[in-house]
């Protein structure tokens, strides 16, 4: 049985605000983005100014320009799941990390965090881009617990604000950056405990959402949407009748890739508002990290007994779940 | 028990000999060849090297005869045939490139739209040792957790983030892919005995590639890190198996040939036990160890034991420990 005993978060402090698409006369305005995505702000690593004056035409001028680097998110993050979790990062004796945009492609991410970390234990990579919190539960829940170590720190990062050409109205009004982490044992009792995990992808359709190395962010709006929607419904209503999930109590996390997706699925699973935990509106899409990163923003809030459904899909195109119910 | 039922690799047309490195590179102190390597496989034409060094790695997108998804395609289809099996009977790949042409999706997906199959895909990455990193994973599951095929790849064109104007990495680094399938349940040409993975990010930056940028490596990081590492988890290997150093072959990480010569030496493995390529295709980072294993692959005889060592980036190191079972 796998226990998440505490995570993080870590976001920039640029704002991206509606008005400020807007303003950049590409073909769209507040309005639109409201009624379309829901979105109303997004955090970026970028001076405002760059995206101003550039469009972000070249991502390598990002990577110099940006306020800190996605390890530096990823760093804090983890910090604050440490001490959520009650433990220091010396008691960390795996990283696994899931990074769409990385700094350098060698040494991996996780390698990096550990080095700024002090963790002297091992670190890898274990990398789909959004539906990470169900990968990387899935991937430890495969585990013999005695192959896993008493702490188990995973990490999803990414700043793909430094990918978005700020010349396309549609990427441009989607993404944010930011970070979450969260700390995990087989051995340990923790406020959660996994009750069920999933993850597949569909790799036949992997060029539905691209980040080219020397490029873009770049997708099929429209199938991503219908894909992402059609999924995370069956994803939940296969696991309200595995578990008799009673949204009166029980939360709902989706991928946090827009407001109205969001929407659609939980009218079409009846899930009401104050039961539905989500961050895109006010940071926008952060890939792997929106998920997990709401959940850590509700850490406090979590109730005795209360079941957590999270249920996430992305580039890959892939899709997974993590359903967690909290100590009584 | 984990089995290879397959093996597959595949490198670039092109190479890169010392004589043109020497007539492009300026070299200070360093000379042709020093790592014991006379050509390199490369995706990148001498053309490209000569005029433009490298020094922009966003053009090799365009002048590169391959992917590192193209090499791993056809590593994968070598290794699938090897295991006679379709890539429909795959449950899950595994992969890791550390040159990727895209950093979302993931490798693991692209081999997957290769292969036109709808199965669980995703990276799992360590640069350099991403195959003892596969196989230590797999080790550690439930045995009901693992589908009865699974694919571990790994693939880089390191060509593509050398810059070409000096230093040693032009005579050290080549482009290749090397894959593996793996069961739990069907019995393979390999058993597999052991396995290990280990990481130490305290030196991670000894050596880098960047996303925008080139590969770099300190001087340091063979001497310090990569030679007594690969030396002391060798031993472990032997000693923890009860392994006959007489009798082992052992294939090294392909990082330098005078260092793990040595190493082998010191260990008491004999020149014909030391399995390596590095010398004809340069060092291809986590791909390399398997290529050789690939190249032996239809040599092995029963009863037959082979350690391969990996270890670069990370840094990481590791071993897996294999059995024939037959001729």
């Amino acid at each position: 049985m796998l226990h998440i005993l505490g995570m993080g978060t870590s976001f920039p402090e640029t704002d991206i605000s509606n008005r400020f698409i807007e303003d950049l006369d590409i073909g769209t305005s507040e309005e639109w983005i409201l009624a379309k995505i829901g979105i109303e702000n997004r955090l970026s690593t970028l001076p405002i100014e760059y995206v101003e004056s550039t469009r972000n035409e070249r991502p390598q001028e990002a990577r110099k320009a940006a306020n800190c680097t996605v390890t530096e998110l990823g760093v804090e993050a983890a910090k604050q799941a440490c001490e959520r979790a009650g433990i220091s990062p010396k008691d960390v004796g795996l990283v696994v990390c899931n990074c769409c945009t990385p700094d350098q492609v060698a040494p991996s991410e996780a390698q990096r965090l550990a080095k700024e970390l002090g963790i002297e234990g091992r670190a890898y990579d274990v990398f789909t881009a959004c539906p990470a919190f169900a990968l990387h539960m899935d991937f430890l829940e495969n585990f013999k617990p005695e192959a896993l170590p008493e702490y188990v720190l995973c990490v999803s990062n990414a700043v793909l604000t430094q990918n978005v050409d700020y010349n396309d109205r549609s990427a441009s009004a989607i993404w944010g950056d930011g970070a979450a982490a969260w700390i995990v044992s087989a051995k340990h009792p923790g406020k959660l405990k996994l009750i069920d995990s999933f993850y597949t992808t569909d790799p036949t359709r992997c060029d539905a959402v691209v980040v080219d190395t020397f490029g873009h962010f770049h997708q099929d709006g429209r199938a991503v949407r219908d894909f992402s929607v059609r999924q995370t419904v069956r994803l939940v209503r296969k696991l309200e009748q595995e578990y008799e999930l009673d949204w009166s109590k029980d939360i709902f996390i989706g991928h946090q890739a827009n407001r109205t997706m969001l929407a659609q699925i939980t009218n079409n699973r009846k899930i009401p508002d104050e039961n539905h935990w989500f961050n895109v509106t006010s940071i926008g899409n952060q890939a792997g990290a929106g998920a997990p990163a709401t959940l850590a923003m509700h850490w406090d809030e979590i109730q005795p007994g209360q079941r957590i459904l999270v249920a996430v899909v992305g580039a890959g195109l892939s899709w997974g779940s993590a359903l967690l119910e909290a100590a009584s | 028990m984990l089995h290879v039922l397959g093996v597959g690799h595949a490198w670039p047309e092109g190479r890169l000999s010392d004589s043109f490195l020497d007539g492009v590179v300026e070299l200070g102190d360093s000379r042709s060849g020093s790592q014991g390597i006379e050509q390199r496989a490369s995706v990148l034409s001498e053309e490209y090297i000569a005029l433009a060094k490298n020094n922009h790695v966003e053009e090799t997108e365009k002048v590169a005869s391959d992917t590192p998804t193209d090499l791993s395609e056809r590593a994968t289809l070598q290794a699938l045939e090897s295991a006679g099996i379709s890539p429909e009977d795959l449950g899950l790949l595994l992969a890791g490139v550390c040159t990727p042409q895209q950093t979302t999706p993931s490798e693991a997906q692209r081999i997957g739209k290769r292969l036109a199959q709808k199965i669980p895909a995703y990276d799992l990455y360590s640069s350099s040792s991403d195959f003892a990193l596969h196989v230590s994973t797999l080790l550690d599951w439930k045995d009901e957790k693992i589908p009865d095929y699974v694919l571990s790849a790994s693939t880089g064109c390191a060509t593509t983030r050398v810059s070409y104007e000096s230093g040693e990495a032009p005579y050290l680094f080549g482009d290749g892919a090397a894959a593996m399938v793996l069961s739990s349940r069907r019995t393979g040409k390999l058993k597999i005995i052991d396995a290990a993975f280990i990481t130490d990010p305290a030196h991670a930056s000894l050596f880098s590639i960047e996303l925008y940028g080139h590969l770099t490596m300190s001087p340091k990081a063979l001497s310090t890190w990569i030679e007594p590492t690969t030396e002391k988890l060798l031993r472990k290997a032997i000693e923890k198996n009860s392994l006959d150093v007489q009798t082992l072959r052992w294939i090294d990480p392909q990082v330098s040939l005078p260092s793990m010569c040595e190493v082998a030496s010191r260990v008491g493995i004999s020149p014909e036990n030391h399995w390596h390529n590095l010398e004809r295709v340069g060092c291809s980072l986590g791909a390399s160890p398997v290529t050789v294993l690939s190249e032996h692959w239809g040599e092995l005889v029963a009863g037959e034991t082979i350690v391969l060592s990996t270890a670069g980036p990370g840094m990481s190191a590791g071993y897996i420990v294999f059995q024939s079972t037959e001729g």
